[in-house]
């Protein structure tokens, strides 16, 4: 049968595309097979990394998954939610900005908010949190009240006469109910008001620390002009001049304010000042850096020239060397001379040559036997360097002499009296 | 603590119902293995961990799929992970010919087929005969160990593996049988 040839490779994951879709169909059509004989492949096959020296994947690589988990969850949720929600297009109600609240204790209860161990359960509230945060203020307020571990619960609930009751029950406070008119946020609550809204009724909250004098959801912004006319008053120590609180405070928060902004203006040019100066210093750093790499790469440049050559002559035939030195012990001159009989090519080592008078140029002279040959000249420079220069290949031989004189810059036919260093090819 | 002595059936059958700690244990128990094969298939750390999250949560969708009579839970996850690092080297190998990544793809081509009559296999009896497998496995000759190889661990199909080595696929497709059934033989015998 052909296409039992199929499932070795079948069992082993490596059948072409076509063949694969032909046994897959062989197998959804449960047409008569050799099944027993794909199984015990497929067994083998998997039994194949069983001997692999097992490694265990990192630990976060577990979090991993819950959090993917988790991701995949709140997707399908909010695909359910966007299902429902186009099924039934009605008004935002306010009830429904307390669905972050609403879905923080629901998650609680899903079967994912338990995915792995506590690490990652502590991750995912984490995550929720952060959710959480991307509503509006009112769902801040569910989300602290959650993180300051208050046990409370919210149901809501509206009625026909359009008022929404949404009741709360709190481990410090017990339980009260909150009503909240329906066709008033439909029409005053505007989204940009109506958090505003709420974002005084979450500071209310946590100023008072308590539900009972809880002013109500449906605070509009008069109920908040009302209030604060009945803010209590309070008597002036001195005179009979009744200010209220909220006179009071203005002026403290003025004072204060100035006194921060000046320092904060302070602080600011200090800082701006060290940073400028810093800035400087390490500018000035710098500039001393380049001109220190640029000589580096200067030196290191003619060092590369002068090692190439070098190279080139020491890997030639007829290599020979000359050392010059000054016959004034005083003078701490010093050249070594590498000559390729091969090539023709001498390379000049020198260091610590003596500043040259006036409009002068050092020479480099060979003994050609009846007399001297120049071969370069060049000026001096306080620091050792390499130069190169062409040399009859007859001369390059034992014994002959070498020197390096001061001249005129214009040029000499034959080496001056003023000798720097002078030696013999060995 | 997850205290849950469960076979490996009894937690997939869980997981199929979305119990989350099931997962969790079927993950304790099987990552280093998947993660082990992932890793010899993809080398690279960061991908193999990645493809191991992908099957954990292929897992987690996808077990109502499974075949719950087969009681093999072992050969089916072994064989997704292997099949899902596979399309993440054919993927890669392809660069931007390959075919969308589907959900019928998934189920097609990466949620394993296993066979109605399949014996069943735990993770704790494929470890208890690695010795065994490892032997059976030695005792093939160089060129079917590779073909093996080339097949399992690389991801190249059977004419992939003929270009490779520059033979006929006839040729290929007869060292893949003569291979399994060689390492079949062995094992067998090995037991014995």
């Amino acid at each position: 049968m052909e296409h039992k040839e199929l499932l070795y490779a079948f069992s082993l994951g490596c059948l072409s595309k076509n063949d694969f879709d032909i046994f897959v169909s062989i197998l959804e059509n449960n047409e008569p097979f050799a099944y027993e004989e794909l199984g015990e492949f497929q067994n083998l096959a998997a039994l194949l990394p069983a001997i692999l020296n097992i490694e265990t994947p990192a630990p976060e690589v577990k979090d991993k998954v819950a959090r993917k988990l988790y991701r995949l969850q709140e997707e399908i949720k909010k695909k359910k939610e966007e299902e429902q929600s186009s099924e039934k297009p009605l008004p935002l109600k306010p009830q429904e900005h307390l669905s972050p609240a609403h879905a923080i204790s629901v998650q609680t209860q899903e079967d994912i908010s338990s995915v792995f161990d506590e690490k990652v359960d502590e991750e995912i509230v984490e995550v929720r949190h952060s959710k959480a945060e991307e509503f509006e203020s009112v769902s801040a307020q569910a989300a602290d009240l959650h993180d300051s571990n208050e046990k409370e619960e919210i149901n809501n609930k509206t009625d026909d006469d359009g008022l929404e009751r949404h009741k709360i029950s709190d481990t410090e406070t017990g339980e009260f109910e909150v009503i909240t008119s329906t066709k008033q946020s439909k029409e005053f609550l505007r989204p940009p008001q109506e958090t505003q809204v709420r974002e005084r009724l979450r500071t209310d909250l946590s100023k008072e620390k308590t539900f009972e004098n809880f002013p109500g959801a449906a605070l509009t912004d008069n109920d908040v002009e009302i209030k604060k006319k009945n803010e209590p008053l309070i008597e002036k120590p001195g005179g009979g001049k009744i200010i209220t609180e909220a006179q009071i405070e203005p002026k403290k928060k003025s004072y204060f304010g100035t006194l921060v902004v000046v320092l904060l203006f302070l602080l600011l040019i200090t800082v701006v000042a060290i940073a400028y100066f810093k800035i400087m210093e390490d500018i000035d750093g710098y500039k001393l850096e380049i001109t220190n790499l640029t000589n580096r790469i200067n030196e290191f440049q003619t060092k590369v020239g002068g090692d190439e050559a070098l190279d080139r002559i020491m890997n030639s035939r007829g290599v020979y060397f000359a050392q010059l030195s000054s016959a004034d012990f005083n003078v701490a001159s010093d050249a070594k001379v590498f000559l390729s009989g091969e090539s023709g090519e001498a390379l000049f080592r020198i260091s610590n040559l003596p500043p040259l008078s006036g409009k002068s140029v050092y020479n480099i002279w060979i003994n050609t036997g009846s007399t001297f040959e120049s071969l370069v000249s060049f000026n001096a420079e306080d620091k050792p360097f390499t130069i190169g220069a062409s040399v009859r290949a007859d001369l390059i031989k034992p014994g002959t002499e070498i020197k390096i004189t001061e001249e005129i810059s214009s040029g000499a036919d034959r080496p001056g009296w003023k000798i720097i260093l002078q030696g013999a090819v060995r | 603590m997850v205290n849950i002595p469960s076979t490996d059936i009894d937690l997939l059958r869980r997981v199929a119902k979305h119990d989350s700690k099931a997962l969790e244990v079927l993950y304790n128990r099987y990552s280093p293995l998947l993660y082990t094969l992932i890793k010899k298939m993809v080398t690279e750390q960061s991908l193999a961990q990645e493809i191991l999250v992908d099957v954990f949560v292929i897992v987690w969708r996808k077990s109502d799929k499974f075949n719950f009579n087969s009681e093999n839970v072992y050969t089916w996850i072994v064989t997704l992970a292997r099949n899902k690092a596979a399309d993440e080297i054919r993927r890669k190998r392809f660069a931007g010919n390959a075919p969308e990544y589907t959900e019928g793809f998934e189920d097609n081509y990466i949620l394993p087929h296993l066979s109605p009559k399949i014996d069943s296999l735990d993770l704790k009896t494929a470890l208890n005969i690695k010795g065994s497998v490892e032997t059976a496995l030695n005792k093939l000759t160089d060129a079917q160990q590779y073909v093996i190889y080339l097949a399992y661990y690389e991801g190249l199909t059977e004419e992939e593996i003929a270009a490779k080595l520059n033979i006929p696929l006839q040729t290929v497709k007869s060292k893949v049988k003569i291979a399994l059934s060689n390492l079949k033989e062995n094992l067998i015998k090995g037991d014995a």
